[in-house]
Formats: structure tokens, C-alpha cells, sequence
């Protein structure tokens, strides 16, 4: 998948528009699919060992993912490994949408782009499940950091 | 003699779902070891009881209970035939295999174990057939000990020999790895328990359909197999158990069905096989199973094993040939069940790519983390093989896996 370096400047909205654009080439075709899926895992840099723990683990996915993050300027940057490629290949995705982003443009989001490419039918039910975790993971990070920044100003009193 | 050889092409005709394509692709069925695909017989037999039968059993006195009723007993006698039981009592229909082991460990354990009494499993074990042991042993403060597993994917009998003793109470184990497709030595392993006073409870779940079954032969105490893994219906499992046992344990679930008088102070249990039967069992699934059971009848098992000993040979050679391919065990007494990783893919991963050649199999840790830690293999792809599937099943299956291994390996 070729994620533009300028995606800073992109909405969460026009990635997801990229990515149904890139899937739309597949016409269908799930073996493709899940090989374009798995390629894009390739291409995720992997975690270092030690990010790998207990806390960054996300349950309730049937292979093994990791997701942890930074605040850099107020935006969210997501880090995220599986030992499993189609798993690294759609936390690819998501990070690719929402990292980098506001926090309310996180908390806020529609993915759309799920129901546009039909992207459950390709991972199966199972998997739904562990996106979905993955995805509310995403969101309370986001939720997380936001109530933090709230706390800290009424601690100044600024709110 | 040789033997005559399995009619293919009638078989899978008698099997509705095998007839069906998967994303435009013909669909491979390799996942029977979690349970198996049904006969039109045994189809049928549902849609005729429910449309023509269907009444409660046991505790009726019209037309349709006693013919319900009826129905359930003839296959409680045809399980008795097909494993060779002594008597008609010993059968209990349980929900499952996993339904029969948890019952056996509750109820014997509360005559038989004592602290400090010990409970022998083994490391090819399915879950089911440790944790209600380990709960067990946890309660009564006894010992729970785990006969090894060579890399041959074979029980270590030396070690087994070394573990036996008095205290051992209860042994527990699989006659078939689900993982493995390994045939454990049981009639050995059972004369070996006795001679210690230690009883035996066989988990037959992946023998059933394979390996003929003979309880007096083997000399089980116990025996537990599901019928869904045998072309049954889910739902449905049976235990064997000696008589003298059934008699001594306790009831498993007390309710209805189970008992000749209740008052609020008093109750008293019914006989054997009906005490250990609480409840409305699944009886459209039962009167089912006899139809499974005597579709492999007619089939015939040595039509079956020659079979499924073709696939299993067509399976090693076509996949030990592949670059990057870990096969687990490698004991020459197994069912055409074949457990292996590609290096460097996770299963998961190649099951997806399997399912989207309309491939079906098992992947993860298949219900036996601790084998699988053993054998350093953090999860697994399963192939599992049933008197339908096809050499040109197998070859499909193993050219996927080389076209993977290429792709990845380039």
C-alpha cells in the first residue's frame, strides 16, 4: 500500500478513501486479498522486543498483537506488531488511519473503509473480533490522552 | 488378501456438503478431527424424527414416547455392539467426550482419591482431558503426573513403566493424539495399570470413526468418544464405564429423568445407565447416531483404514518433501492426521490463504498447549482426514502449501 509521507496533511476520511481506491483493484478476489493484506504487514516495522509487554498486549485477537504508542505535538503516534502478517497487515492499516491524528478525530472515527471493501468477510469472524478490539483499543489510547489534557488544565485552572 | 477398496465416488455422493463450492472453488473439507461431515442417513433420521416422533423419552406412555424412546435405546445398543460393551448398562449418552471425561472425574474421584493419591495423564493430551484432572487433584490435594512424549510424537513408555505405582489411582489418556494422529498403546498401557490397581479412562474421541473399538479387548475401565467426530450429530458423546463402577460412583447432574422417588427429604436414584442421564437428553442426535455408526459399518473399517492409510501416506510424502516444513511426530502408528508448520508463516495466515482456496483445516494450538510447547511449535496448521477425502485432495492442498512456501521464500 503506498501511504504518502504528506499523509500528516491527510483526514482520517481521505486515507480510508485511498485504501478502498487500492482495494477496489482487487475486484473481489479474497486470495489477493489477503496476500495484498499480508504485504502491507511485511512493510510495518517490526516492534523492539522490549515494547513487546504484558501492558501493550491487545486480548481477545487470535494471534499475538502489540499496540503502544507516543504523544508527540498532541498527536498520537501508534506503534504495532502481531506474529501474524495478515494481523501486522491491518494494524498497518489502522495506525496508517489514525496515527498522527487528533484525539478527537480518533475517538470520533468512522472506519468506514471496513464496510466499504467488505474487509470482514475477507478476515473472518473471528478476526472481526480482534479488529474491533484492536479498533476500541485505538480509541480509549485516544480517550486516555484526552482526559490526561483535560486533568492537567484544570489542575492550572485554564478550564 | 487384498483389501477391497473403498467406492469413492458413492461415499462422497452420500455426503450433501461435500457438494458445494466455497469462493468459487470446490470445496476441500480437512478438518475432521474437530468433527466431521454427515451421511444423508443420518440427515434424514433428524428430519424424520422431528417430523414424525418427536416426543420425550422415558417418562411417557403415548405412541410417540414410546417410539422415541425405543429409538434411543436401539442405539444404546448398537453403541454397546459397535464397541463391544459386556452389558447394555454400561452406555451412558452424554453431551460430549468432554462431557463424559468431567463426568468420570468428578464422580470416581469422589470413591477413589484420597490426598496424596496420584492422577496419570499424558503430554498429547487435549484440554479436555487435563483440566477436569487438574481440577480434581486440586480438590482432593492429590498429584496430577504427565507421562512424556517423545519427538517421535510416541508416549514414553519407559518412563511411563518408571511412573506407575500404587499410588497411581486413575490413568487417563488419549487411544488417538488429536494432534498427533499418534495410536497410543493402550491395551498395553491399561494391562500395565492394573497390575498397579490404577484404573483407565480412554479418551477414544479421534478413534471412533478409525480404529475398531473392543472395550472387553482393551480391558478400559472407562471410555469416552463423541459422536460427532464419528458422522453423528454435536451434541451427543458416550461413556463407557465397568459395571461395578456406574454402580459405585455417585450421580454426575441430579434433575429429572434420574431418579424412582423424590420427596423434599429424601430421593432415591434410578439404576443404571439412567442415573448418570439428568435431564431431556439430545434425542433427535442420539437416534442419529445409530445411523452413523452403521454407515461406518456398512462401509466397513478395513475399507476405512486402507483408505485412510493411503491419504496418510500420500500426505507425508507430499508435504516432507517441502522446503521449510515442520511436521510434528513422526510415529508410524497414526490416523491421517497430520499437524505441521511453515517456517516463517503463521498459521494463521496460511489457514486463511488454505480457506480462500476453499481449503478447510484446523490452525492454532488445536487444544493442546502443552504439546505444542513441547515441540516449540507456537501454533500449527492440522490436516485431518475422514473415508471421503481424496488423494487429489491432498495433492491440491500440498501444491497450495508449496505455492506459499515459494511466494514467502523468494
Amino acid at each position: 500500500m503506498t501511504i504518502s509521507s504528506s499523509k500528516l496533511f491527510k483526514g482520517i476520511g481521505q486515507i480510508q478513501d485511498e485504501i478502498i481506491r487500492e482495494f477496489k483493484y482487487l475486484q473481489g478476489d479474497r486470495e489477493a486479498a489477503i496476500n495484498y493484506i499480508m504485504e502491507i504487514g511485511e512493510k510495518l516495522p517490526p516492534m523492539l522486543p522490549l515494547r513487546k509487554t504484558e501492558h501493550n498486549i491487545v486480548y481477545g485477537c487470535v494471534s499475538n498483537v502489540w499496540l503502544s504508542y507516543e504523544v508527540r505535538d498532541g498527536l498520537i503516534h501508534f506503534e504495532g506488531d502481531s506474529d501474524a502478517n495478515v494481523t501486522k497487515g491491518l494494524l498497518a492499516i489502522l495506525i496508517a488511519i489514525l496515527s498522527r491524528q487528533k484525539l478527537d478525530a480518533i475517538i470520533n472515527a468512522n472506519l468506514y473503509f471496513i464496510t466499504e471493501i467488505g474487509l470482514l468477510n475477507y478476515i473472518g469472524q473471528q478476526r472481526s473480533f480482534g479488529l474491533a478490539n484492536v479498533v476500541k483499543h485505538m480509541k480509549t489510547i485516544a480517550l486516555t490522552e484526552k482526559n490526561k489534557i483535560r486533568r492537567r488544565r484544570r489542575r492550572k485552572g485554564t478550564v | 488378501m487384498p483389501h477391497s477398496k473403498l467406492d469413492i465416488s458413492n461415499i462422497r455422493a452420500q455426503f450433501p456438503v461435500l457438494n458445494q463450492t466455497v469462493y468459487d472453488k470446490p470445496f476441500i473439507y480437512l478438518d475432521n478431527a474437530a468433527t466431521t461431515q454427515k451421511p444423508a442417513s443420518v440427515i434424514s433420521s433428524t428430519v424424520d424424527y422431528y417430523s414424525s416422533y418427536n416426543a420425550n423419552v422415558h417418562r411417557g406412555i403415548h405412541f410417540l414416547s414410546d417410539r422415541s424412546t425405543s429409538a434411543v435405546e436401539s442405539t444404546r445398543r448398537y453403541v454397546q455392539k459397535f464397541i463391544n460393551a459386556k452389558g447394555i448398562c454400561e452406555i451412558i449418552f452424554t453431551k460430549s467426550t468432554t462431557d463424559s471425561i468431567n463426568l468420570v472425574a468428578s464422580t470416581y474421584s469422589k470413591i477413589s482419591l484420597l490426598p496424596g493419591d496420584q492422577v496419570v495423564i499424558s503430554a498429547m493430551e487435549h484440554h479436555s482431558n487435563i483440566l477436569p484432572w487438574q481440577a480434581v487433584c486440586k480438590e482432593k490435594k492429590a498429584e496430577l503426573k504427565v507421562i512424556p512424549v517423545l519427538e517421535t510424537g510416541e508416549l514414553d513408555m519407559e518412563q511411563l513403566k518408571i511412573m506407575m505405582s500404587g499410588k497411581v489411582k486413575i490413568v487417563s489418556l488419549c487411544y488417538v493424539s488429536n494432534t498427533l494422529g499418534t495410536i497410543n498403546p493402550i491395551k498395553e498401557i491399561i494391562a500395565i495399570a492394573h497390575k498397579f490397581g490404577a484404573v483407565v479412562l480412554v479418551d477414544a474421541a479421534q478413534a471412533l470413526a478409525h480404529i475398531p473399538i473392543d472395550v472387553q479387548d482393551l480391558d478400559c475401565d472407562f471410555l469416552a468418544a463423541s459422536a460427532h467426530k464419528a458422522y453423528g450429530p454435536t451434541g451427543v458423546g458416550i461413556l463407557y464405564a465397568k459395571q461395578k463402577y456406574l454402580e459405585e460412583m455417585p450421580p454426575y447432574q441430579l434433575g429429572g429423568g434420574m431418579v424412582d422417588n423424590v420427596s423434599f427429604n429424601s430421593v432415591t436414584y434410578s439404576s443404571i445407565p439412567h442415573k448418570f442421564e439428568a435431564g431431556t437428553p439430545n434425542i433427535a442426535g442420539i437416534i442419529a447416531f445409530e445411523q452413523a455408526l452403521k454407515f461406518i459399518d456398512e462401509v466397513g473399517f478395513e475399507k476405512i483404514q486402507s483408505h485412510e492409510s493411503n491419504l496418510l501416506q500420500c500426505l507425508l510424502e507430499s508435504l516432507s518433501i517441502l522446503k521449510n516444513v515442520v511436521l510434528l511426530g513422526s510415529s508410524i502408528h497414526r490416523v491421517s492426521i497430520i499437524s505441521m508448520y511453515i517456517k516463517g508463516i503463521h498459521s494463521l495466515d496460511v489457514g486463511m490463504l488454505l480457506d480462500a482456496n476453499g481449503i478447510a483445516v484446523r490452525t492454532g494450538n488445536l487444544c493442546t498447549q502443552p504439546l505444542l510447547d513441547l515441540f516449540k511449535a507456537p501454533n500449527v496448521v492440522r490436516i485431518s482426514c475422514a473415508m471421503y477425502n481424496t488423494e487429489q485432495e491432498i495433492l491440491q492442498i500440498s501444491k497450495k502449501f508449496n505455492t506459499f512456501i515459494e511466494k514467502l521464500y523468494r
